[in-house]
């Protein structure tokens, strides 16, 4: 018989709350892949079509400036949606592992100048729970983001794992360490992780996660 | 056979007949809006699937085939092994939005003519359904020089289990390499004072020798068992 207060009801209760916030951030994850999708599929396509027509129109025209202009225009938007697309549908993470998502999410070199992003993996391929390897890997690409948002041109991921705590941190030499991640950071302490950020000794950003490696 | 069709060159009668295969209907309708101002193409049809692009393939007998490389059905790629066996020569031109040489390795070794980015602007993608249709191989001349050096690396069994270093006489070979180095069959007939009719007997002749289903095979395939290497552009 327990009630409220006891022992096991708490610790029942924890075990409950950290199995939401998994299954919390699976959904979530599932939403983004979807709506990814549905970005690639519709205006991505949409927009490659309108470039396409003016392309053809310009064409017929022997090359008009307005129409250059229009084209440049449609050109960004691509771009600027295909970098949204890739955001939201990241490479499969239950196929590559973390390593190798932070590996590629690294070597994209967005960011104008590109950010350069170099990454320590000390996990030696070891694989965690799906919702704990998405939680990180968001961590690290809003860490990226902001980064770039804050004028950073170089940043270090390393990732390593210290028994049964997976940690992932992010240092860069931008200027803000305002990640406005309110909800990711609570997804994390949910389960049973910890979150942090803070100004760096010389006035970069340190991006700090931890999180249950079982 | 559809090298012979002489879709595209300057002076050479009859359309190039282009069958466009892609799900997107925004896409399909866009391609088809470009592709109706340009003199000498002629579109048959739009397939938002294989089947429908096999069905079409049969009924339309295109001269040229422009596949998106992801399709609801399958991926392009095996769609375009599919159509060279149904109705062997057809120039299959896979689209992709990414330039990835593994892909486009993939490609031909999958037997298709060219591989072209949807990020181009329109005009590439028009020549390079001219150019498949006159024969030449349709990929972006770095993108092939890529596609080359993987290929020379991977040898000449990663395509074809089992596949020998097959030997190419020296006018097949000479053709091969000016094929590697962009040329379509009308140039290449050019560059070696020869008929259009002797280059397509020889580019054929090559083709059989190397097991090759299309001259962008042809080519891969060459490079794979380094026939390019001395004679390359």
């Amino acid at each position: 018989m327990s009630r409220p207060g006891d022992r096991t009801t708490v610790e029942a209760l924890a075990a409950e709350l950290e199995r939401m916030a998994k299954s919390l951030v699976e959904a979530r994850e599932h939403e983004r892949q979807a709506l990814g999708g549905l970005l690639h599929d519709t205006t991505l396509q949409g927009l490659i079509a309108a470039m396409w027509q003016v392309d053809a129109l310009n064409e017929r025209a022997g090359g008009s400036p307005e129409l250059e202009a229009l084209r440049a225009s449609l050109e960004t938007l691509v771009d600027q949606t295909r970098a949204v697309t890739r955001d939201l549908r990241p490479p499969a993470l239950h196929e590559t592992g973390l390593g190798a998502a932070v590996d590629e999410l690294a070597q994209r070199g967005e960011g104008d100048p590109p950010l350069r992003v170099e990454v320590d993996d000390r996990l030696g391929g070891a694989r965690f729970a799906p919702a704990i390897e998405m939680l990180a890997y968001r961590a690290i690409q809003a860490s990226l983001r902001n980064a770039r948002e804050h004028g950073g041109t170089t940043a270090r991921i390393v990732l390593s794992q210290d028994g049964s705590r997976l940690s992932a941190t992010v240092t860069d030499d931008g200027a803000g360490a305002d990640l406005g991640l309110a909800d990711l950071d609570d997804t994390i302490r949910l389960a049973k992780g910890r979150f942090s950020s803070s100004r760096a000794g010389d006035g970069g950003t340190v991006v700090s996660v931890e999180l249950p490696a079982g | 056979m559809t090298f012979e069709s002489g879709a595209a060159g300057p002076g050479v009668p009859g359309p190039c007949r282009l069958l466009v295969v892609e799900d997107s209907a925004t896409l399909a309708e866009a391609l088809l809006f470009a592709f109706g101002f340009e003199p000498g193409i002629e579109p048959v049809g739009v397939a938002p699937s294989i089947a429908r692009a096999l069905e079409l393939v049969e009924v339309e007998q295109p001269d040229v085939v422009l596949m998106d490389v992801r399709l609801p059905d399958g991926s392009g790629v095996e769609a375009a092994a599919r159509i060279v066996a149904l109705r062997p020569g057809t120039p299959v031109v896979i689209m992709t939005a990414h330039a990835d040489h593994l892909l486009a390795l993939e490609a031909a070794r999958a037997g298709a003519a060219g591989f072209l980015l949807k990020d181009v602007r329109i005009a590439k993608m028009v020549s390079g359904v001219r150019r498949a249709a006159a024969g030449a191989v349709a990929v972006d001349p770095a993108v092939l020089a890529s596609v080359l050096v993987q290929a020379a690396a991977d040898g000449p069994g990663a395509a074809a289990p089992g596949a020998g270093g097959a030997d190419l006489p020296p006018a097949e070979q000479a053709v091969v390499a000016l094929l590697a180095a962009g040329l379509d069959l009308a140039a290449v007939a050019a560059r070696l004072g020869l008929d259009d009719g002797d280059v397509a007997g020889l580019v054929a002749s090559a083709r059989d020798r190397l097991g090759a289903r299309s001259n962008l095979e042809a080519v891969v395939r060459a490079a794979a068992t380094g026939l390019l290497a001395p004679t390359g552009p």
